[in-house]
């Protein structure tokens, strides 16, 4: 007991709060530099769809819904980068916009005939998005890890899926621009189920990688 | 986890520890240093309880904590409750801690290992006694042949040897001897 108290003494002379800038803003700036770099890294590789004016509405769909997962994500990230805060609402908001998006999917191909329906979930090919959008996420995903380290998540894999989430979106936003399937179902189920592997992932790699 | 459980809210008496820290913060060394030493008093108790490897380790887990609030002490928000703060940190290394020793394996102090064995003898120090009373309620016959074969760990022959008597002699007081032990206890209960 007599070393706890000289620890005591010890941080004590440390007492104030170091001035540091704000877990929104850090993250914030994170988000933008992450977004600059998917949307290079994508039109470098790929360069953007040549009909992108003419596919200006279905570009902007699928950024729409990658950005509807990562709006949800950042107050998520927010709250377990904070030790003592649940997940609030987001985590079920989240998951509630799954869910919707599996339901959309469902009656966009249910009002698809009968000979276009597996054309029209995968595009004709394989769905490349399940791999393209995680892959360009892993640096993100780096990023926001180490922003995260330097909070206090005390839910590892809780936060590692948030943060694994919100790279997901940001990824998929900037794949939006090259995707070139463009149908309903395709979009509302690869681009959630590639943001979803992109949490999973998050959350597997949180739990050993954020501990602090 | 901003739900903390009503009991663990109330024992870290929230509205003072929460005026103390964020006086603390502001560069009060006084308050912190207060804020510091009750939430060491806090924590001692719950890390004991729920660990099994000694108050060493209680202790060193109580440092721990408390180095990480001080680390950390910038992502705590006013607005919140400073319970549910340090509760999830506590909790968190908690976690950590049984983690890394399931997988080192639980190590045991040197002197642990002494006081378990001063407890065996003690213990059997008490068994012995009752043994002794029991059997001197026993004629010197069954109890020498007991003493001898079930205690003593002699075969049939040496023990009858000891006694002088001969082998079928000890078997039968043995057997004998036994039942009477049995009667006995089974009266004593």
């Amino acid at each position: 007991m007599m070393e706890t108290d000289a620890l005591i003494l010890t941080l004590s002379r440390d007492a104030r709060a170091p001035a540091g800038r704000s877990a929104l803003r850090t993250l914030l700036a994170c988000v933008a530099g992450a977004l600059a770099y998917c949307v290079v890294a994508v039109l470098a590789i790929e360069g953007a769809r040549p009909d992108f004016v003419a596919a200006a509405p279905w570009v902007a769909m699928k950024a729409g819904v990658s950005l509807a997962f990562a709006l949800g994500a950042i107050p998520l990230a927010l709250r377990l980068a904070r030790p003592g805060q649940g997940t609030g609402p987001w985590a079920a908001a989240s998951l509630a916009l799954f869910a919707f998006f599996l339901v959309v999917g469902s009656l966009a191909l249910g009002f698809t005939g009968a000979r276009g329906r597996i054309e029209a979930l995968t595009g004709g090919s394989f769905p490349h998005s399940v791999i393209v959008i995680p892959t360009l996420a892993i640096p993100v995903a780096a990023l926001l890890f180490l922003w995260l380290r330097s909070r206090a998540p005390t839910r590892l894999a809780t936060a590692g899926a948030a943060v694994g989430a919100l790279a997901g979106g940001l990824s998929a936003m900037a794949y939006a621009l090259i995707c070139p399937v463009d149908t309903v179902a395709f979009v509302v189920t690869w681009y959630p189920l590639a943001i979803a592997i992109c949490a999973g992932l998050g959350a597997w790699a949180g739990s050993w990688a954020l501990r602090w | 986890m901003g739900n903390v459980p009503a009991r663990v809210r109330r024992l870290m008496n929230e509205t003072s520890l929460h005026a103390l820290l964020v006086k603390g913060l502001s560069g009060d060394e006084r308050s912190y240093s207060a804020f510091l030493r009750q939430t060491a008093a806090h924590l001692r108790p719950y890390f004991r309880r729920r660990l099994f490897d000694g108050p060493d380790q209680a202790e060193d887990l109580v440092q721990e904590v408390l180095l990480a609030i001080h680390i950390k002490r910038a992502t705590f928000d006013v607005g919140q409750p400073v319970s549910a703060w340090v509760y999830a940190i506590a909790r968190f290394k908690l976690i950590d801690h049984l983690r890394r020793t399931r997988r080192r394996g639980v190590q045991v102090p040197i002197d642990d290992v002494s006081d378990l064995f001063a407890d065996a003898d003690a213990e059997s120090g008490v068994v012995r006694r009752d043994i002794d009373r029991l059997l001197n309620q026993l004629p010197a016959k069954q109890r020498d042949s007991i003493r001898g074969v079930k205690i003593d760990d002699l075969s049939v022959r040496e023990a009858a040897e000891r006694g002088k008597l001969s082998e079928s002699d000890v078997k039968v007081s043995i057997h004998r001897g036994m039942k009477a032990l049995s009667r006995i206890i089974g009266r004593d209960q």
